[in-house]
């Protein structure tokens, strides 16, 4: 009898504290009512996008609460607002990483810029990612391709898919918008490394391997894209 | 006449004037560093004895006098820290860090203290990485921090600093 | 900015005088027009140009990264310009009057592109340089009027006034020359 009490004591405090947990923990549906609660105009598009980013685990429901918190407070049109979600929304369903692009619309709302700029700047950007994206699964890098470096053998995740991505599209970004040289390949493709590089999210080897199969030309050839878009 | 094609008009005047005798200016740049004072160098002192003697008892009497001023001089920020994030910003009412560190919320810093300097502490499990960040002065006023290592250009053409963590050797944070 | 500017501008800071040179290189020919284009005389410019690299840098740590490189040095070009005109009015009234009756002898006359930039420089001579000094920042410097009114300490009205009463006195000075038609604004 002793033992059942003390099981059953336990059990209780042990659920209780995964009831807690629970609850600090932020779920999709939790994301979805913060959409509703914003009037948005079409709440199954973002449903559908986000579903699929929660799943894919390109975004977490804590990050998407944020951001529409953040969209929330905001005094801008609810269209402009819901762009903000849309691009991202866009951006999930296309399978493109979105952190970056999470990143830049809260920095852009910290800010107080006006939505029309940050929803320019997000299409920009998705489209950078894109054509990163579309560079690497050129060269054969995708999820589950296994590299062999000498000794080394690496199956690459999504995660560092996606970090390579990002940063490589974040350099090309940066540099362009710094006004530095377009014509400059050699410089542009050492940013593109350099970024690379800094992020722990990707391996060495990716980096190296990365180095070695895209070319500076190649990478000139987007940032020239990258100033293309900004131009107009 | 437009307003427009008047606007251009003075425009290519001043460009075709300044062009026109643009050899005036051709060595300009070598004339400019010829005629640049050096940046005041540190006093470059012979210490004698006397001079020595009375450096030595400056010093005694400094470290006594520590002991005695107490905690007021410490508890200046540490912005020697890599850890530390600071700006001199002596006029402003309030001054927050914003930047990936915070998710893009204003955490407001410590400060001022006596000489303008504001402060914030960075998280001791900071992960390593390149972190993009600026300081908010006074609410509206974006500032980057002069003490960093790498810029990034950002909305409205403002400049974001880079921390790049964990700090290689030399490096300001 | 771009990020190789920032650095020769950081490098400038810790006192790299070659930094500073590639500085004065991108910036020398923008730097002389703001000149020639407030004082009207290329000698007077040239030196003016050079002055403000050489207090700019002295005064480099006043500059703020993340402002424009070519307003701040504008500002101080200007200002420097403005000092000269007001020695000059001091120590000899008639100068300018003069320069703006000679400008037809002058050599770059014949590198005028057409007659209509010809008249605008007499012109803008003919302009008292309180009226020529916005309106060369403002469309040659491309400054706003906000930043023109910093660096003039006038209110932004007044500088709007100025340069407006300075684009109505060319257009008529242009009329008057027969070079445009009547004003349509």
């Amino acid at each position: 009898m002793k033992y059942l009490l003390i099981s059953v004591l336990t059990a209780l405090l042990l659920s209780a504290n995964v009831l807690a947990l629970r609850g600090q923990q932020v779920t999709p549906q939790d994301v979805y009512s913060c959409f509703r609660a914003l009037n948005v105009s079409d709440l199954p598009f973002l449903i559908n996008a986000y579903d699929k980013g929660f799943k894919d685990r390109r975004i977490t429901p804590s990050m998407a609460l944020t951001l529409c918190q953040r969209l929330a407070q905001s005094a801008a049109p609810i269209g402009l607002r819901e762009g903000v979600l849309r691009v991202i929304g866009l951006a999930l369903i296309e399978e493109l990483p979105v952190t970056m692009l999470v990143d830049k619309a809260l920095e852009g709302l910290a800010k107080g810029v006006a939505l029309e700029a940050i929803n320019d700047e997000l299409a920009q950007r998705k489209a950078t990612l894109s054509e990163v994206k579309a560079l690497f699964a050129h060269k054969g890098i995708r999820i589950s391709l296994t590299i062999r470096f000498g000794a080394v053998t690496l199956e690459l995740t999504l995660e560092a898919v996606d970090a390579a991505i990002t940063e490589a599209a974040r350099a090309l970004e940066d540099y362009v918008r710094a006004g530095q040289r377009i014509e400059d390949a050699t410089a542009i493709k050492a940013t593109v490394q350099r970024y690379l590089a800094s992020n722990r999210a990707i391996p060495v080897t990716l980096v190296s391997f990365i180095e070695q199969i895209v070319s500076a030309p190649e990478w000139a050839q987007l940032a020239q894209n990258v100033a293309n878009r900004l131009k107009k | 006449m437009h307003e427009h094609e008047l606007e251009q008009l003075i425009k290519e005047t001043i460009v075709q004037r300044a062009q026109a005798h643009q050899d005036r200016i051709a060595d300009l740049e070598y004339r400019v560093v010829d005629a640049l004072p050096d940046r005041p160098a540190a006093l470059e002192l012979r210490p004698t004895w006397p001079m020595r003697l009375a450096l030595a008892t400056a010093a005694i009497l400094l470290f006594l006098g520590g002991f005695w001023l107490g905690g007021t001089l410490s508890d200046g920020p540490p912005c020697a820290d890599p850890y530390v994030l600071c700006l001199v910003y002596p006029n402003a009412k309030s001054v927050s860090l914003v930047g990936q560190l915070t998710h893009w919320e204003r955490q407001p810093m410590h400060g001022p203290d006596r000489h303008g300097i504001w402060w914030i502490r960075l998280p001791r499990d900071l992960e390593p990485g390149r972190y993009e960040y600026g300081f908010m002065v006074d609410e509206y006023h974006w500032v980057h921090d002069p003490r960093a290592r790498e810029f990034v250009h950002t909305f409205d053409n403002k400049i974001n600093s880079v921390l790049i963590w964990p700090p290689s050797q030399g490096d300001a944070p | 900015m771009g990020e190789d500017e920032l650095k020769l501008i950081r490098r400038s800071l810790d006192g790299d005088k070659n930094a500073w040179g590639e500085i004065v290189k991108r910036y020398k020919i923008s730097v002389f027009g703001v000149a020639l284009g407030i004082l009207g005389n290329p000698a007077d410019a040239e030196d003016a140009a050079q002055d403000a690299f050489i207090r700019a840098y002295q005064g480099l740590h006043t500059f703020h990264l993340d402002k424009r490189f070519s307003t701040w040095i504008f500002a101080i070009t200007a200002n420097l310009c403005k000092n000269k005109l007001r020695r000059d009015r001091l120590l000899a009234p008639l100068k300018y009057i003069t320069r703006a009756t000679q400008s037809h002898h002058n050599p770059e006359a014949q590198l005028a592109q057409d007659q209509r930039s010809q008249t605008m420089r007499d012109a803008l001579d003919q302009l008292s340089p309180k009226y020529r000094m916005p309106l060369v920042l403002r469309y040659y410097g491309d400054l706003e009027y906000k930043e023109i009114a910093e660096m003039m300490k006038l209110p932004e009205g007044t500088v709007k006034t100025r340069i407006h009463r300075a684009k109505s006195e060319l257009k008529r000075l242009l009329e008057q020359k027969g070079v445009v038609g009547h004003a349509r604004t």
